[in-house]
């Protein structure tokens, strides 16, 4: 709990006639992460031949990127789907379909066989996403001959003949006068025109011999041309023509729709579960490129929990009848190359996320989530410290529980913690007297029950509240930090970085409280404060040099922050407050006005809630990562993923 | 009289004091969250880290609070 599980170094030798068997018995139970023989510096693996894939690996590879494809081109065309809400609140669980072993080539016949079916949804999707851009055509199209109806002339007239040459577009209204004025170079012109808002469209014909001098002259940014395909007819009629052809390719999407959301019906289910086979398939067969070869044996070598070992040994046994060599030993890797397993106890294993979300620990390092978890829960509930707003997320972490938390992992977590800094809110908001701010004077001509605190009123007490359980968490972090460094073996690192600290604290509270008179300081403790506090500076100056000493006004810095815990309890009791005051000016003004201040109270308390939500979160995540971490925690570990078998969709037969 | 004034000007003081301190670090804190954003973006596996640097200018913020407490509490204001 306070480290990482303790993790042993595996190596397992098994004959090449149980490989496959013994590798899909491991794969299964998920309880190692294979590490690469070529990459391992003991001296067996200089010995071996590196290992190699199935030969099947790349068919397995290729048969899944289709089926992946297939459900690509499925995606959002279930025949009925549900409600965001109702996905949240009251999920359908995903039936498992059960499967068996199967040798590859079964179950690429079946893999086969479906995606001759339904592959088709493919190339309705490359007809669909080609529909699309003709209708898009056609729209462009449509608007462009819309500007020519005025002229009501036929469009195949558009372009050069034998003695004209026709060209239509538009012209700003304001460029008109210039772009006249720099036709006049041309003798014989024909010019028509007519206004469409801030355009004219116009319609220019010269003889045959002055096109180039037309196209030269048009050339340039005045001119706007207006290109058609097909141009034939008159407009008015080309229009009906388009009308008729988008009818035509929407009427045909539809009919793709339905088609894909056939196949959809008959196939995704199947899919998935291929997929899912295909993924485990592919994953067991690339396993072999990290192991070591002999002629006869495969070597893998791998990392497992202390506590597995016993059931590793076991599995690979009932795999190969006990034909396989098994040696586990203590890991002699530096500690960041050692992957790290959390080993919390299931409470406290939703809260791990937050660890995660900084960095892993490294194995020899101590792992803060057993403090992390508790007290931030608390630093939540003080910053945020309303019991209505620790309601509201209490119930939001109970529906979550109840509903998409059954089947997320991250989502189950999630709802635990969010049910967590409720409580915690609901306890410590009823202890500051805040509900929804001030609703029970102000609207009830009551005194808020429970109260014992009240930040608005007592800033300085909450004040030295926050700094005391600032000094108390920045020296549980230092103790952490003497921890490990003892557990290291660098006694001179403990001494220098932390009992230096442990030494200065009270001897420069000594002082302090001697300079400003707020206690009476005997000479003798003034002296031994004195003392000490030049015995703690001298400690840090003999490592990190004259200017190490100014380290401890980072420290100072540190313990100050905690004064937003403060803060933030001001900053949510105040603008509730505020709210509860237009609500109440509201109400005032006339008895019509009481909806209003209804819909402006739950607008504005709810807003309030999740913006100071917000903040409380980020703000109780920074004092521990910025803070807390600070003091010990680097975060530089590398997570332990172990080599299993993901199954959403299927289950195995037993 | 005169001492309330002295309390006003103080008070003015010390809102417009921890005026500033926040603002810088609001103005602050925008250079380094939008970095962070970025970062994150990039890598969401460094959202912890990245936090760590975009809420650092946030502490002068919470200087300017207490000082401005402090100046208050001196002033016999609260």
């Amino acid at each position: 709990m306070l480290f990482p599980a303790e993790m042993k170094s595996v190596t397992i030798v098994t004959h090449d006639v149980y490989r496959e068997k013994v590798i899909s018995t491991l794969h299964e139970a998920g309880i190692m992460e294979i590490t690469s023989v070529q990459d391992s510096k003991s001296e067996v693996s200089a010995t071996l031949e590196p290992g190699e894939s199935h030969p099947l690996a790349g068919k397995c590879a290729e048969y899944e990127l289709r089926v992946s494809r297939v459900l690509d081109a499925l995606k959002g065309f279930q025949e009925s789907k549900e409600s965001l809400l109702k996905q949240f609140l009251s999920p359908e669980p995903v039936a498992k379909t059960p499967v068996e072993e199967r040798m590859p080539n079964q179950l690429f016949n079946e893999a086969e066989s479906v995606l001759e079916k339904a592959e088709r949804a493919i190339s309705v999707q490359d007809e669909l996403a080609g529909i699309g851009e003709g209708i898009d055509a056609l729209r462009t199209q449509r608007i462009s001959i819309e500007l020519l109806v005025p002229f009501d002339f036929d469009l195949g007239y558009l372009g050069e003949s034998k003695y004209l040459y026709i060209v239509a577009g538009t012209v700003r209204v304001g460029d008109y006068e210039l772009f006249i004025q720099t036709l006049s170079a041309i003798e014989d012109i024909l010019l028509l025109k007519r206004q469409i808002g801030e355009l004219y469209a116009v319609v220019i014909a010269v003889p045959a011999s002055a096109r180039e001098e037309l196209d030269d002259i048009l050339r340039g940014r005045i001119f706007n041309a207006i290109k058609i395909e097909h141009p034939e007819g008159k407009p008015s009629k080309r229009l009906t023509q388009i009308d008729d052809e988008i009818k035509g390719l929407e009427s045909r999407k539809k009919g793709l729709f339905k088609e894909l959301k056939t196949i959809h019906g008959k196939w995704n289910k199947k899919l998935l579960v291929l997929q899912e086979e295909l993924e485990i398939e592919k994953e067991r067969m690339e396993s072999p490129s990290n192991f070591g070869k002999t002629v006869n044996t495969s070597v893998i070598e791998a990392w497992v929990p202390a506590k597995s070992v016993d059931e590793l040994k076991r599995l690979c046994d009932d795999a190969s009848d006990g034909h396989t060599f098994y040696e586990s030993r203590e890991p002699e890797a530096a500690p960041e190359e050692i992957p790290i397993k959390y080993d919390n106890p299931s409470w406290l294993r939703p809260f791990e996320i937050l660890t995660k979300m900084f960095g892993h620990p490294k194995y020899d390092d101590v792992d803060p989530t057993i403090f992390l978890g508790p007290i931030l829960v608390i630093f939540f509930g003080l910053m945020l410290g309303d019991a209505i707003y620790g309601l509201i997320i209490f119930l939001v972490g109970y529906l979550l529980y109840r509903g998409v938390g059954k089947l997320s992992e991250s989502m189950h977590d999630m709802s635990i913690i969010l049910m967590a800094i409720g409580i915690s809110t609901i306890v410590l908001g009823a202890i500051q007297g805040s509900y929804c701010g001030d609703i029970f004077p102000r609207f009830l001509g009551m005194n808020s029950p429970f109260m014992l605190i009240d930040p608005l009123r007592e800033p300085k007490k909450v004040l030295q509240i926050a700094l005391i359980i600032g000094i108390i968490h920045l020296n549980l972090g230092l103790s952490l930090a003497a921890l490990q460094n003892i557990r290291r073996r660098k006694y001179r690192g403990a001494l220098h970085d932390q009992i230096s600290m442990f030494i200065i604290q009270p001897c420069a509270a000594i002082l302090i409280l001697d300079f400003f008179k707020w206690a009476a300081i005997t000479p003798s403790l003034k002296t031994v404060g004195g003392v000490g506090m030049l015995i703690g500076v001298v400690l840090i100056a003999l490592k990190e040099g004259p200017l190490g000493v100014f380290g401890l006004t980072g420290f100072v810095g540190n313990w100050l922050s905690y004064a937003r815990i403060l803060a933030l309890a001001l900053a949510t009791t105040g603008i509730a407050m505020t709210i509860n005051i237009l609500v109440e000016l509201i109400m005032n003004g006339h008895s019509a006005m009481i909806v209003l201040a209804a819909f402006v109270f739950v607008f504005g308390q709810i807003f309030n809630c999740v913006l100071q939500a917000l903040g409380a979160f980020v703000h109780s995540l920074r004092l521990h990562y910025v803070e807390f971490f600070g003091q010990f925690y680097s975060g530089d570990g590398k997570y332990f993923i172990p080599f299993k078998s993901i199954r959403r969709y299927t289950k195995l037969k037993t | 009289m005169v001492e309330l004034e002295i309390g006003l000007v103080g008070l003015g003081i010390a809102i417009i004091g921890s005026g500033i301190a926040i603002a810088g670090s609001g103005i602050g804190q925008g250079i380094s969250a939008s970095a962070a954003v970025g970062a994150t973006a990039e890598k969401p596996e460094t959202f912890g880290k990245n936090m760590v640097f975009a809420v650092l200018p946030e502490t002068q913020a919470i200087y300017g609070l207490l000082i401005a407490i402090l100046m208050m509490v001196g002033m016999g204001v609260i």
